[in-house]
C-alpha cells in the first residue's frame, strides 16, 4: 500500500510531442482514482509512467514517498491489468497467476495458497488448469485481475480493463472491480475513456485532455461544479447542452429568452467578475423538464420549444429541440469540444442549434409540435468564451487540482 | 468449385508430368544405386538383379563415413550457432528501434545473396594463410554468411507475431528483460526457432561450393564434396554406383525430414505475411 505522487511530470517524445504536460497529482494510500479523458489525452501514458513502462522526461514520480523515476518495473512492486489482458498463452491459469510469485522465489505452498484464494474470490476455481485460449473474454479478464491480486502489491494499475467486454458483462465486472478494491483496500489507478465507468467507480476522478489535468474531484463535484467547458461537456450522459449567450444587467440572454438571475447564481457570478459580457451557457438535459411536470417551488424558467425528435427510453423521454442562436459567438473552446466529441462534422444549419432535454416519461411531447419546457435556473452553468473556464463555480468548492 | 471429369483428368496428367520431370533423376539415381557394379553400363533403367553392394562398399570406405560425420557435425554446429545468434538479433530487430537497423538488415540480405562462387577464390587463400583450410571452423564460418541472414529474417517474422504486451506484463510481474525473454518469449517462439533450425540445417547440409573449395581431406570434407571425389575401382572406371548410393544416403534423410515437417516449413517461410 502506498501513495503515488506526480510532481510536475512531463513526458516528451523525441519528436517534441508532449503527451503529459506538467502533471501534479497526489493519490492517497488506498484510494481508487480514475484517469479519464478522450483518446490521446495522455492518461495511458501517465499510467505507464507509474508502472515504469514509459520513461519520465521531467519531474518526479514518487511511490510511497520515494522517487522512483529510474526504478525498473520489476522493482516497483505494482501490478498492472492490461487492456487486452496480456495473459501468457503457453501457461495455465494457475501458472499465469503464480508467475510473479515464482519469479520472486516464493515457497510453492505459499504460491498455491494465494492462487487458490484469489481464484475463489474471482470464481475461477474450475478454470485453474486451463489455458487462456480456452477461456471467454470475461474469464480472461478475471485471470488478469487474479494475476494482479495474488502479488499483494503496493498499487493496482488498470488500463481500460473492461473495454474489450460486451456491454452487459462490463456492467457486472464494474461492480466486481469496485467490490474487490473495497475489500483489498489497495491503491488503485484506473484508466478509462468511458465517463460512466469513471463516475461509478472512482472515489476521485482526474479528467485529462491533451496531456493536461483539467480537474480532479469526486464524481459528484465534477458533475455539479465543472471547472471548465471541457469537463462540463465530458462528464454526464447525454452531454450538457451549450448555448451562446450573454450576461446582461437584467439577466442572462439565451436563445430561450432572457433568464433573470437566481440569487445563488448572481452571487457566484460576482465572484468571477462583473459587467456585461458574452458567455457560453450550459444546461444539462436533466435540468430541463416538461412545464407540466416541473417540480413545485423550484425557481425555473419556462419557454416554448419546437420539438424536433423524441427518444423514449421507457424511464424517461429525451426531447431534442432546436433553437435560433441570438448571439454570434466565436468560441474556440466550443469548437474544440465539438471536435473532441466528434460532433464537429455534424452540419448545423445557419445560426440555429439543437439541444436535448430530459422529460418525464408521462410527458406528451411530440416531434414536430411545440412544447412548453421548464429549466432549473439554479443549475445554469456559465463559461467564459475566451478560455472555457467556469464563471459560476463556487470559489469555496474543493480545489480543482489536488 | 466443382471440377468436371475432364478437368480432373487434365490436372492429374499435368501433375504427373511435373512429378516425373522433377523426380526422374532421383529415381534414376535410386535404380543406379541398386545395380550390381558390373551391370552399371548395361543401359537398363530397372536393374536386372538387385543388390546392395554399392551401399555396402561406400560404408566400408573410410572416406564416406568420415564425410558423413563431417557433414552432420558441421551442419548441426552451423545451425545451433545461427539460431542462437539470429534469435538474439531478430528479437532486437522486431522489438527495438535503433539507428542503423535498416542498414544491418539490408547488409545481411546483400551478403546472403552474394554468389559463393566468386568469393571462394580469395577465401581459399585467406584460409590457407590463417590455417583454417580443411577444418570444421573453416566451413562453419563461411556458412554463417547465408545461414544467419536466413535465420534472422525467418525469426524476426515470428517474433513480430508475439505481442509486446506479454513482455511488459512479465516485466511488471518482476522479470528482468532476460527472464522475460527466457520464460515468456522463447517458449512462444519455439515453433519458429524449430522451423528456422530445419531450414538452416538443410541449406548447410546441401552446400557444395564452399565444401568443395575449402576442404581437401577427410578432416573436414562433407558428403557433397566427398561424393564428387569418389575414387573408382580403377583409374579408368567411374564410381557411378558408389556415387549413386552415397547420393541416396545423403538425400533420403532430408526428404524424409522435409515431408515430416513440411507444414512447419511453409509456415516458417510465410510467417508474418498475413496477420492472424
Amino acid at each position: 500500500m502506498a501513495e503515488i505522487e506526480f510532481v510536475d511530470v512531463v513526458k516528451r517524445y523525441p519528436d517534441g510531442f508532449e503527451a503529459v504536460k506538467h502533471m501534479n497529482l497526489e493519490i492517497r494510500d488506498g484510494e481508487f482514482v480514475i484517469l479519464v479523458g478522450p483518446s490521446g489525452c495522455g492518461k495511458s501514458t501517465a499510467l505507464r509512467m507509474i508502472a515504469g513502462l514509459e520513461d519520465i522526461t521531467e519531474g518526479d514520480l514518487k511511490i510511497g514517498g520515494e522517487v522512483v523515476n529510474d526504478l525498473a518495473p520489476k522493482d516497483r512492486d505494482i501490478a498492472m491489468v492490461f487492456q487486452n489482458y496480456a495473459l501468457y498463452p503457453h501457461m495455465s491459469v494457475r501458472d499465469n497467476m503464480g508467475f510473479a510469485l515464482k519469479l520472486r522465489k516464493e515457497k510453492p505452498e505459499e504460491i498455491n495458497r494465494r492462487v487458490t484464494d484469489a481464484a475463489k474470490v474471482l470464481d475461477l476455481e474450475q478454470h485453474l488448469d486451463r489455458k487462456p485460449a480456452n477461456l471467454s473474454g470475461g474469464q480472461r479478464q478475471r485471470v488478469a485481475m487474479g494475476r494482479a491480486i495474488v502479488r499483494e502489491p503496493k498499487a493496482f494499475l488498470m488500463d481500460e480493463p473492461l473495454s474489450n467486454l460486451d456491454a452487459k458483462l462490463r456492467v457486472e465486472m464494474r461492480a466486481a472491480v469496485s467490490r474487490l478494491q473495497q475489500r483489498l483496500g489497495t491503491t488503485t489507478v484506473y484508466v478509462t475513456h468511458d465517463q460512466t465507468e469513471a463516475m461509478t467507480l472512482g472515489e476521485r476522478v482526474a479528467v485529462m485532455r491533451a496531456g493536461i489535468l483539467q480537474q480532479v474531484a469526486s464524481p459528484r463535484e465534477l458533475y455539479e461544479n465543472p471547472k471548465n467547458l471541457f469537463v462540463a461537456g465530458f462528464i454526464g450522459s447525454p452531454a450538457m447542452n451549450f448555448f451562446a449567450g450573454s450576461i446582461e444587467a437584467d439577466g442572462i440572454r439565451t436563445p430561450m429568452g432572457t433568464i433573470p438571475f437566481a440569487d445563488e447564481l448572481r452571487r457566484r457570478l460576482e465572484q468571477h467578475g462583473s459587467g456585461s459580457r458574452q458567455a457560453i451557457v450550459g444546461i444539462r438535459p436533466e435540468d430541463f423538464e416538461d412545464a407540466r411536470f416541473a417540480p413545485e417551488g423550484h425557481r425555473g424558467w419556462t419557454f416554448d420549444a419546437h420539438i424536433e425528435l423524441t427518444e423514449s427510453m421507457g424511464s424517461e423521454i429525451y426531447a431534442h429541440f432546436d433553437f435560433e442562436e441570438t448571439e454570434q459567438l466565436e468560441a474556440e473552446e466550443l469548437r474544440e469540444l465539438q471536435e473532441d466529441a466528434g460532433t464537429a462534422d455534424v452540419p448545423q444549419s445557419g445560426t440555429s442549434g439543437h439541444a436535448v432535454a430530459r422529460v418525464d416519461a408521462a410527458s406528451e411531447v411530440r416531434p414536430g409540435a411545440t412544447a412548453r419546457l421548464w429549466l432549473d435556473t439554479n443549475k445554469l452553468h456559465l463559461f467564459d468564451p475566451s478560455d472555457g473556464s467556469s464563471m459560476t463555480r463556487p470559489k469555496e468548492a474543493e480545489p480543482a487540482v489536488a | 468449385m466443382a471440377h468436371t471429369r475432364k478437368q480432373v483428368a487434365g490436372w492429374t496428367a499435368a501433375t504427373i508430368a511435373v512429378l516425373v520431370f522433377a523426380l526422374f533423376p532421383v529415381f534414376w539415381l535410386l535404380m543406379l544405386s541398386l545395380k550390381k557394379p558390373s551391370t552399371l553400363n548395361d543401359g537398363r533403367l530397372i536393374p536386372s538383379s538387385w543388390s546392395f553392394e554399392n551401399y555396402k562398399s561406400i560404408f566400408q570406405q573410410d572416406v564416406f563415413n568420415r564425410a558423413l560425420v563431417n557433414s552432420i557435425g558441421i551442419a548441426l554446429i552451423s545451425t545451433v550457432i545461427a539460431v542462437v545468434l539470429a534469435s538474439m538479433a531478430a528479437y532486437a530487430i522486431a522489438r527495438l528501434e535503433f539507428p542503423g537497423k535498416v542498414l544491418i538488415l539490408t547488409a545481411a540480405l546483400a551478403i546472403a545473396m552474394f554468389p559463393p562462387v566468386s568469393i571462394v577464390g580469395p577465401l581459399y587463400n585467406l584460409w590457407r594463410n590463417l590455417g583454417l583450410f580443411d577444418t570444421w571452423p573453416g566451413l562453419i564460418i563461411p556458412y554463417m554468411t547465408f545461414t544467419l541472414p536466413l535465420a534472422i529474417y525467418t525469426l524476426s517474422a515470428f517474433f513480430r507475431e508475439i505481442p509486446w504486451d506479454l513482455e511488459q506484463a512479465a516485466q511488471v510481474d518482476g522479470a528482468t528483460p532476460g527472464q522475460a525473454f527466457r520464460k515468456v518469449i522463447a517458449p512462444l517462439a519455439a515453433p519458429g526457432m524449430f522451423t528456422t533450425a530445419i531450414l538452416v540445417f538443410i541449406f548447410a547440409w546441401n552446400d557444395f561450393v564452399f565444401a568443395f573449395a575449402l576442404t581437401s581431406t577427410k578432416n573436414a570434407q562433407t558428403v557433397p564434396a566427398a561424393i564428387a571425389l569418389f575414387p573408382g575401382a580403377s583409374q579408368f572406371t567411374q564410381p557411378t554406383g558408389s556415387i549413386a548410393a552415397a547420393a541416396m544416403v545423403v538425400t533420403v534423410p532430408i526428404i524424409v525430414m522435409v515431408l515430416l515437417f513440411q507444414r512447419r516449413i511453409v509456415a516458417g517461410l510465410t510467417a508474418g505475411a498475413v496477420k492472424g
